[in-house]
């Protein structure tokens, strides 16, 4: 079933936002361009500011400077209830005295939408959201993933120009939220709504989004699509967050070529100067369990869903990302070689 | 299935047992002066002994019309400081809660002041600071107003301040309903259990104030606890208790709904 939305772009145009009381800015000379239809996510630590941009956005707090740009017209003049903007919090914020049509409805009670067209849009929206059989259920009796698609039911409802989800998978558990992550992704893709999705799960943002946007302490620190930040990270911090990498530095042997522990030839993703150091963002997928390789001991190993995630400690203290499919103990000697078909992220230089 | 060993679940009953006998100890003290109370206004002669002369119900109808004038004029009174809760306690504890500046704690603390201060002390400091609005009752109704509205802020504050009442206003704000709209179907359904405590809260402790009253009354003002004050050191024992017993049956059945809320509230938490 399609619906006909009129995705909106929208722009955080040199955003700064500080909280009353507070003594440092949430949000600092943000600059982010979402394009009609995108689904685009915020991921970052805890307290980077990503839960903030979506209020802002959604007219919920007033940033101290910057403008804020839906479909080319400033937006922050206008008070929430005009903007056209569906929000849904991480705690789905369903009304409790209201059965899950009247939810649904509730915006378009509140848009004075006469009722018989209300309904015919609430059966409409149950259908997209594959909750047609729950309408006179009361929310209370719902399970976590039934509760967030109420709540994206209820905020797409209103056909809004942009649709923001706040840590929508967060509430469910760990089994669920994979299944439902796919689920949602058709979801929002079927009803063509320009999306920002907050999360703090690298996984997820990588999985779901157009376009991820990685904020650290209020400011963005590399905006681009999944593929450009897994391969070209624009810092260790991003390579860190979204690839688990461990930053390394090294010489670099030939133009795009480093050489690790004095022995281990790797190819690197960028031009750089014969001679100068770089510093590289050493992900487990880079390397490989191979007789071939140097030599180091596991300082680290753990299981991670039929993968042991290790680290080896090679000549120099250097510590290299492996991943196997046999449990190997902390402590034993294996060789560990670079996986020729990857180019290893440089992070700086 | 576990089946527990039965020499562990002995002390827990015996802990439970003592528990029990606790609470019935301590629901008997509070029910003794009741039933005391009960049987002498409804005794001929109490000085001869309980229902010494025959059951009667002549005091409670000779209380009820001493205290009758003074017990609605309690009950406008309580309603009137109500109403005064409502359009001062609620922007009050919706700015308290929703809002961060500066003294803004400080703010917090100061509406519970009252709580701590003495009746007798509130009373008399009105009583001296303005002692002109003492013969037109305002001072009466200032005086309930300052006594109850912290319990009636204290009430409403941490509800709203709830992050979940936050976040259904604002979702109901993105979609499209504007803030006197937000307030009908959403933010009073969300806290219309602790606003009835709140009101019946405000009301009983208004229609049992003495202390306050006691200074700022005037003849022609009289509320109840007053009235219930001049019968105690002038009737009867025997009439004296039927007022309180009349007393208690404005009081009492508030007091039980109150206990209810609370446990409803706690149980919906």
């Amino acid at each position: 079933m399609s619906r006909v939305v009129s995705p909106a772009s929208l722009q955080f145009d040199q955003i700064s936002f500080t909280y009353p009381g507070g003594k440092q800015a949430a949000i600092k000379d943000v600059f982010i361009d979402v394009k009609p239809g995108e689904i685009v996510v915020f991921v970052g630590p805890s307290g980077c500011g990503k839960s903030t941009l979506l209020r802002i956005a959604a007219g919920l707090l007033f940033p101290e400077k910057g403008r804020l740009i839906i479909d080319g017209e400033d937006a922050l003049p206008l008070p929430p209830e005009k903007r056209r903007i569906g929000w849904v919090p991480q705690s789905y914020a369903l009304f409790e005295h209201l059965n899950i049509a009247e939810n649904v409805g509730f915006g378009l009670k509140m848009q004075k939408i006469p009722k018989h067209q209300r309904d015919e849009q609430v059966a409409d929206m149950l259908k997209l959201c594959r909750i047609q059989d729950l309408a006179k259920r009361s929310v209370r009796a719902l399970s976590g993933g039934q509760r967030q698609r109420v709540a994206i039911a209820r905020a797409l409802a209103v056909n809004p120009r942009i649709l923001m989800l706040d840590e929508p998978l967060a509430a469910l558990d760990p089994q669920l939220r994979i299944a439902i992550r796919a689920d949602l992704e058709e979801l929002l893709r079927e009803s063509g709504v320009t999306t920002l999705f907050v999360t703090h799960d690298q996984s997820e943002a990588l999985a779901v989004a157009d376009k991820v946007v990685v904020l650290r302490d209020g400011q963005v620190e590399q905006i681009g699509t999944p593929d450009e930040l897994w391969n070209f990270p624009a810092n260790s911090f991003v390579a860190e967050f979204l690839s688990n990498a461990i930053t390394a530095s090294a010489m670099v042997a030939a133009e795009k070529s480093v050489v690790l522990a004095q022995k281990l030839a790797c190819s690197i993703n960028k031009e750089c100067a014969v001679g100068k150091e770089v510093k590289l963002a050493l992900r487990k997928d880079n390397f490989v369990i191979s007789e071939q390789g140097i030599e180091g001991r596991i300082v680290f190993c753990e299981y991670n869903g039929g993968v042991y995630q290790m680290r080896v400690e090679v000549q120099d203290g250097l510590i290299i990302p492996v991943s196997s499919t046999r449990e190997l103990p902390i402590g034993a000697l294996i060789s560990v070689d670079f996986n020729r078909e990857t180019e290893i992220s440089v992070v700086g230089i | 299935m576990n089946r527990q060993d039965p020499k562990k679940l002995i002390p827990k009953d015996q802990i439970r047992g003592i528990g029990r006998l606790f609470a019935w100890a301590c629901a008997t003290m509070c029910l003794t002066p009741l039933i005391l109370v009960f049987a002498v206004s409804t005794t001929q002669v109490w000085q001869r002994g309980p229902w010494a002369g025959g059951f009667t119900l002549k005091y409670l109808v000779q209380g009820w019309n001493t205290i009758s004038p003074y017990a609605w004029f309690s009950i406008k009174l309580a309603f009137l400081v109500l109403i005064l809760n409502f359009i001062i306690g609620i922007p009050t504890s919706w700015v308290l809660a929703r809002h961060r500046f500066p003294l803004r704690n400080f703010l917090f603390s100061l509406t519970n002041v009252p709580i701590a201060v003495p009746g007798i002390a509130m009373g008399l400091a009105l009583i001296i600071t303005y002692p002109l609005l003492r013969r037109n009752g305002f001072l009466l109704v200032a005086g309930h107003l300052l006594y109850t509205l912290p319990y009636f802020i204290s009430s409403l504050t941490p509800q709203l301040s709830e992050s979940s009442v936050q976040d259904v206003e604002w979702v109901a704000a993105t979609l499209g309903a504007n803030f006197p709209r937000r307030l009908i179907y959403v933010i009073y359904p969300k806290i219309r259990t602790s606003l009835l405590a709140a009101t019946i809260m405000v009301v009983t402790l208004s229609m049992g104030e003495f202390n306050v009253s006691f200074f700022l009354f005037n003849p022609q003002n009289k509320p109840l606890p007053v009235e219930l004050y001049s019968a105690y050191i002038t009737g009867r024992i025997e009439v004296a208790a039927a007022i309180t017993l009349c007393f208690l049956c404005f009081v009492v059945p508030a007091a039980i709904l109150l206990e209810r809320l609370g446990g409803a509230k706690v149980g919906n938490a």
